[in-house]
């Protein structure tokens, strides 16, 4: 658990886009997808998740309905609507933009 | 941009129309956050009480995460400020006292705000109305060239005489002292005491009065 980092400012959203990305997940499944595709760097604990997801899904990058989970208990399923998909690309471009920026300034002799 | 604005509209119209709907829905989105997390610590080889513990607590507050999530909603500032109002009427049903004299006060404090306002009006912005044509009517006053500040309206005899024989100043010209004069009605000890302004012939054809009973001084 130590190697957990605060998130920044602005990359709960993108990792939310990037965690719905190949499929559609209710919102213990979007936290765990995000620490496995973060390799367990991000926890996304329900005091931010919820916010972010109902505020992307006004936004209108999310989707959600209801259907039934693993263990047969109903729940609110998130998927990317064709939107939240064109964000996704964009937000992704600005973020490799700025860590190349970044690593290149901070790299730099 | 135009299906974003639609699509927040929209949703702003669902959390202020369907609010308990929408919050009962959030409620149910928690208690499946809550069951499956559950249920994964049940896999991880926990009891059933220590497992939904343990997911409680990961949680956190329930409550909060529900505010935190509310707050995200559009429309909810409204909504929330609605609720605000309804609960202050309710505790303002609950003391009557306090209600009657929050009502008083305002009442009181805005008659009393009306009836100066009335009375300013008519005094100081509005024409007198027994005065006929009052836009017509100016008072005359000199002042010395390149703005010194320094003028005067009063006028001696000759200026007056002058100014009331040349039509092309003014159809009629009248004058009048800036200081009343008290003067003595009546004889002996029935004498009263009244105010009085000493004019010239003019000044009521001037401004346009008619006498109540009578008729006023000519000029001879």
């Amino acid at each position: 658990m130590s190697n957990q980092t605060p998130l920044l400012q602005g990359t709960l959203d993108l990792l939310i886009l990037k965690a719905l990305s190949l499929q559609p997940l209710h919102g213990l499944g979007v936290s765990r997808r995000i620490e496995q595709i973060s390799k367990g760097v991000y926890v996304v604990r329900p005091g931010s998740l919820f916010p972010a997801l109902h505020r992307l899904e006004e936004q209108g990058w999310l989707a959600a309905s209801w259907g039934d989970s693993e263990n047969n208990r109903r729940a609110k399923f998130y998927r990317l609507t064709a939107a939240g998909r064109r964000q996704l690309n964009t937000e992704t471009k600005e973020w490799l933009r700025v860590s190349d920026a970044m690593r290149a300034a901070l790299e730099s002799t | 941009m135009s299906m974003r604005l639609w699509h927040r509209l929209r949703s702003a119209w669902a959390n202020l129309v369907h609010h308990d709907h929408v919050d009962a829905s959030l409620d149910d989105e928690l208690g499946a956050y809550a069951d499956l997390l559950t249920a994964e610590y049940e896999r991880r080889g926990y009891t059933p009480i220590d497992a939904r513990r343990a997911a409680l607590v990961e949680i956190g507050g329930v409550t909060q995460v529900k505010e935190s999530t509310r707050d995200a909603w559009s429309g909810d500032a409204f909504a929330s400020s609605f609720r605000e109002l309804r609960y202050t009427w309710r505790s303002l049903r609950r003391s009557p006292g306090f209600l009657v004299t929050v009502v008083l006060i305002f009442a009181l404090g805005i008659g009393a705000n009306a009836t100066i306002f009335g009375v300013i009006d008519q005094l100081l912005f509005q024409p007198p109305r027994h005065v006929t044509a009052p836009e017509r009517i100016a008072m005359l006053s000199t002042s010395m060239p390149e703005g010194s500040g320094i003028g005067q309206q009063s006028f001696n005899y000759p200026v007056y005489r002058l100014l009331k024989s040349d039509l092309r100043v003014a159809e009629e010209v009248a004058i009048a002292p800036w200081a009343t004069l008290d003067l003595p009605l009546g004889r002996g000890t029935g004498a009263a005491l009244v105010r009085g302004l000493p004019v010239s012939a003019s000044y009521f054809p001037l401004l346009g009065v008619r006498s109540e009973r009578g008729r006023f001084f000519s000029a001879d």
